[in-house]
């Protein structure tokens, strides 16, 4: 989020002269945007904290960089919609080009889904085994994605032994 | 800071994935692409980055993938530490931060919230010798040397550039933040 370089001069001193990027973390973990504090659920703080990626200014992330359109960031979050039960929740990150995306990253394996600026849903997975499957041209809803089993094998592996 | 070869951030990104094949990619990791620098990266050497975006670091302290895009598009910028320390590394980085908060303020733009967030270790063989081996066995991404005129720091930059395909470009960042997160110093 862009509000973790907050002023931290109301701070006692101790806390004050602890490590930057320890105090960023702190600050910021501290004083959310109010919609990332109100949210309720694990899934709620994920879709607050995409919400706020529409605020980075442009050039937020270096030369040419965007923040995300209102339409990458509704697609992930409708998709965050279509998780089946178990699976945990991603966790946001937002790219320099404008794609709002989740990811997982699990003793399971690592997926992330992308969803850019230009309308396009894409997914890249690795197993734990190390095979790795790319997809895009996708719907932004994980119940239609190809290779659903192996997805929920790397995101949900207790889901996918009981849906075997 | 100078281009004299045209071949710095996005046009040696475009240029490489210009390329028809891997080989030919690889092949330039060999040259020297600028008057400023010191010469080819050596495999042996390491590489620094400072991340400067804390919109990529999550609420645990772990980097988070998306860190690591301009891989695809600009080329990741770093530093050789044969060629310079990391003290001047940060300084560089701290200076170019006051230098950019400056003329933001100049120009009325909003703050971009950037600052020296982290400093980032990667091995430039570990770099060069990822694969990934579907469909076929493909090298991942190379370390081209493109310093730049200025100081120690600068004449040190160089890029970290994944090579050509959509899979294979996720891969790199994924590789980038899990080499990355080894050996992170905050700042």
């Amino acid at each position: 989020m862009a509000t973790y370089d907050r002023p931290t001069g109301y701070l006692p001193e101790s806390v004050a002269r602890l490590p930057r990027a320890t105090l960023a973390v702190m600050v910021n973990t501290m004083t959310q945007p109010p919609e990332v504090q109100r949210a309720q659920s694990p899934f709620d703080r994920v879709a607050a904290e995409l919400d706020t990626y529409l605020r980075l200014p442009p050039g937020w992330d270096g030369e040419g960089s965007r923040a995300p359109t209102q339409e990458a960031v509704n697609k992930a979050k409708a998709f965050l919609r279509t998780l089946p039960f178990g699976v945990p929740p991603p966790k946001p990150m937002v790219s320099a080009n404008g794609a709002a995306e989740l990811f997982w990253d699990l003793a399971s394996g690592y997926l992330d889904v992308s969803f850019t600026s230009e309308g396009d849903v894409s997914l890249y997975g690795e197993t734990s085994s190390g095979a790795a499957l790319y997809r895009d041209g996708l719907e932004p809803n994980f119940r239609h994605f190809p290779d659903g089993h192996t997805l929920l094998e790397i995101v949900a592996p207790e889901q996918a032994l009981l849906s075997a | 800071m100078t281009d004299p070869f045209g071949l710095i951030g996005t046009r040696l990104v475009q240029a490489l994935m210009g390329l028809p094949r891997d080989e030919l990619r690889a092949a330039w990791e060999s040259r020297t692409i600028s008057p400023h620098s010191p010469g080819p990266v050596r495999n042996e050497e390491c590489v620094v980055h400072v991340l400067d975006q804390p919109v990529h670091v999550d609420e645990d302290r772990q980097l988070k993938p998306a860190a690591f895009t301009a891989v695809v598009s600009l080329g990741l910028s770093v530093q050789r530490l044969a060629h310079c320390t990391e003290d001047e590394v940060v300084q560089h980085a701290q200076q170019r931060n006051l230098d950019a908060r400056q003329r933001q303020r100049d120009q009325g733009k909003p703050d971009d919230g950037r600052y020296p967030v982290a400093l980032l270790t990667l091995k430039v063989a570990e770099l060069r010798t990822a694969m990934t081996l579907e469909p076929e066995p493909r090298r991942v991404m190379g370390v081209y040397d493109s310093g730049l005129r200025g100081g120690a720091a600068d004449g040190a930059h160089a890029d970290v550039v994944a090579f050509k395909g959509e899979a294979v470009q996720r891969r790199a960042r994924k590789l980038l933040r899990d080499q990355a997160k080894l050996a992170m110093r905050w700042l």
